[in-house]
């Protein structure tokens, strides 16, 4: 059985006036005050501008206006992605007080479609960290275990869509922050090839490998978001617009890259995964051994590669323009003084491995020696890409974690998106969907694409998700 | 090994003030990632080229077109200024004296 599209059956109960859009709303704010107490996904909420602006498709329903598929739907985003005259604080108490003036693409793109907002949602501190614990304003609960982290850094928009607060939301991945979270959470989460999303309006944490992506309870709801959100834009010179066409096979080939399932990954995880194979065969899909040599590289590449953007990207926040400054007596004593107190721990780490790794007589033996391990890593997947459509892994090595268990040691927290760093790294579409639970703690599995395949992609995941369910 | 010194340089270049707290802390975490790193001098890169970016070609930039914003835009870029006098920035001097 296909799984349910929430989106599509609001649509259609909307449009068919068995339910208004404002009901909707409603009831998406009524969940969200009962529950959001405890899980604390969003950041702002905004109940009175997304109840008029379902009135207002309300009125043009009552004028028997044809209604687009997300009219009418409500969203959430994850705050470091900016909506016009809204607050964006990225979770930093730099921009605690920031007020966005122009809408990011996507934002623009879903507003035309006629999509809500809702609000925003609770993110580690500019996007850097696996569980939320890094937001300023405190961390987001896992919905299915409040003890227990969401995953990040899009922890807020995971648990916004897990808990029924939303029925689809928007978050951003550099190394795996929407499909880490959308395991931990138990719904679906889709990372687009770099280039498919327009970047223009979400801040830049590490802009090679930032991208845009979609949160949903299905991999159609998933879709359907990615569908409106993606497509050329002048603002972001590494967009694209791309003609897809999904090939009809009889069989879809996918690659078991040995490496993923190997030490370091709980086995309850493997066994439930390893499971999963023998439903989807039934459904047209053949599984095959490959390899990805060089993969146990991605993370310390990553770990070059993302601070060094980082230090560069997070120097504009500098207490000169944007809502935060701390005193001093020089423009010097501004920046050091602002940024010391407005940046957190885990964000001026990052800013000093990224300066170490870019200052003289570094940079070849760290930054270009990362860069070269790229070229490897993705030359590795256009290998095994030669002889299947897909490839399956883990998205994440461990059970959604306690609070605090892994906030000491850092390496232990950054081993956490050791299956997802490298999909950045290759600039590769890739998808997260529930697998099955150990305990009632969700887990995903991840699927990875050839680049700009993302329709091909998404197409296996729905078959395997149907295959699941 | 990085010692206390050469962290607290670090932050004088990322224009951050480094706290005790962080002098001491931030010396062992920035040597455990780095160790880790080093792994890289094992890949077998041979000659292949580095990946510095995924930007598609540089020929098809887009037309520099004068636009002008209005007011309740640019307004409301200003309005996040920390510190402004009338339609300005204020700082302090950007040179010295």
């Amino acid at each position: 059985m296909p799984v349910l599209s929430i989106i599509r059956d609001l649509h259609e109960k909307i449009e068919t006036k068995k339910i208004s859009a404002r009901e909707v709303v409603d009831s998406c704010l009524k969940t969200l005050e009962e529950k959001d107490q405890n899980i604390s996904a969003f950041l702002h909420v905004f109940d009175s501008r997304a109840r008029e602006d379902a009135e207002r498709v309300d009125a043009k329903i009552a004028k028997g206006g044809a209604l687009g598929l997300l009219e009418g739907i409500p969203l959430a985003v994850k705050d470091n992605i900016l909506i016009k005259g809204e607050r964006a604080t990225a979770a930093s108490r730099i921009l605690a007080e920031y007020t966005a003036a122009y809408d990011a693409h996507v934002v623009e793109k879903l507003k035309k479609e006629g999509s809500i907002f809702l609000g925003k949602t609770n993110l580690d501190e500019f996007a850097m960290g696996s569980s939320t614990e890094n937001s300023a304003f405190g961390p987001t609960k896992n919905p299915h275990d409040i003890s227990r982290v969401p995953g990040g850094s899009s922890g807020g928009s995971a648990a916004a869509v897990a808990s029924g607060m939303a029925p689809g939301a928007l978050g951003s991945d550099t190394g795996g922050s929407i499909r880490q979270p959308a395991s931990f959470c138990g719904v679906v989460g889709f990372k687009p090839s770099y280039g498919r999303v327009s970047r223009s309006g979400l801040m830049a944490m590490a802009s090679s490998l930032d991208q845009i992506g979609t949160f949903g309870n299905s991999v159609e709801d998933a879709e359907i978001l990615f569908r409106a959100i993606e497509g050329r834009d002048p603002l972001d010179m590494t967009s694209v617009e791309v003609k897809e066409e999904v090939p009809i096979k009889n069989e879809y080939r996918i690659g078991v890259p040995e490496e993923f399932f190997a030490s370091g990954l709980d086995p309850r995880i493997k066994t439930i995964i390893e499971k999963t194979y023998t439903k989807a065969e039934g459904h047209g899909f053949r599984f095959v051994p490959v390899h990805l040599p060089n993969a146990s590289y991605a993370l310390a590449c990553y770990y070059i590669i993302m601070p060094a953007e980082v230090s560069s990207n997070l120097a504009r926040f500098d207490g000169i323009r944007y809502s935060s400054r701390a005193g001093g007596d020089t423009l010097f004593d501004i920046y050091k003084n602002t940024r010391e107190e407005g940046f957190g721990h885990e964000v001026k780490r990052r800013i000093a491995i990224g300066t170490y790794v870019l200052s003289h007589g570094y940079y070849d033996a760290y930054y270009l020696q990362a860069q070269r391990v790229r070229s490897l890593i993705a030359k590795d997947f256009e290998e095994v890409f030669k002889k299947v459509d897909v490839i399956i892994t883990p998205t994440a090595p461990n059970l959604p974690f306690k609070f605090g268990e892994k906030t000491e040691n850092p390496l232990s927290m950054y081993l956490e998106d050791v299956y997802t760093v490298p999909v950045n790294l290759a600039g590769l579409p890739a998808i997260s969907i529930p697998a099955g639970a150990v305990d009632a703690l969700p887990i995903g599995v991840q699927f990875i694409g050839k680049r700009f395949h993302d329709y091909e992609l998404l197409w296996c995941a729905r078959q395997y998700e149907t295959a699941l369910s | 090994m990085l010692n206390r010194d050469e962290v607290e340089h670090l932050f004088e270049l990322a224009r951050i003030k480094a706290s005790d707290e962080e002098l001491e802390k931030l010396p062992g975490e920035l040597d455990s990632i780095l160790a880790y790193a080093h792994k890289l001098s094992d890949a077998p890169i041979g000659d292949i080229p580095p990946t510095l970016s995924f930007a598609p070609s540089l020929k098809e930039l887009r037309r520099d077109v004068e636009t002008t914003p209005p007011e309740s835009d640019t307004e409301m870029l200003r309005s996040s200024f920390p510190e402004r006098e009338g339609r300005f920035l204020r700082t302090k001097k950007v040179f010295g004296e």
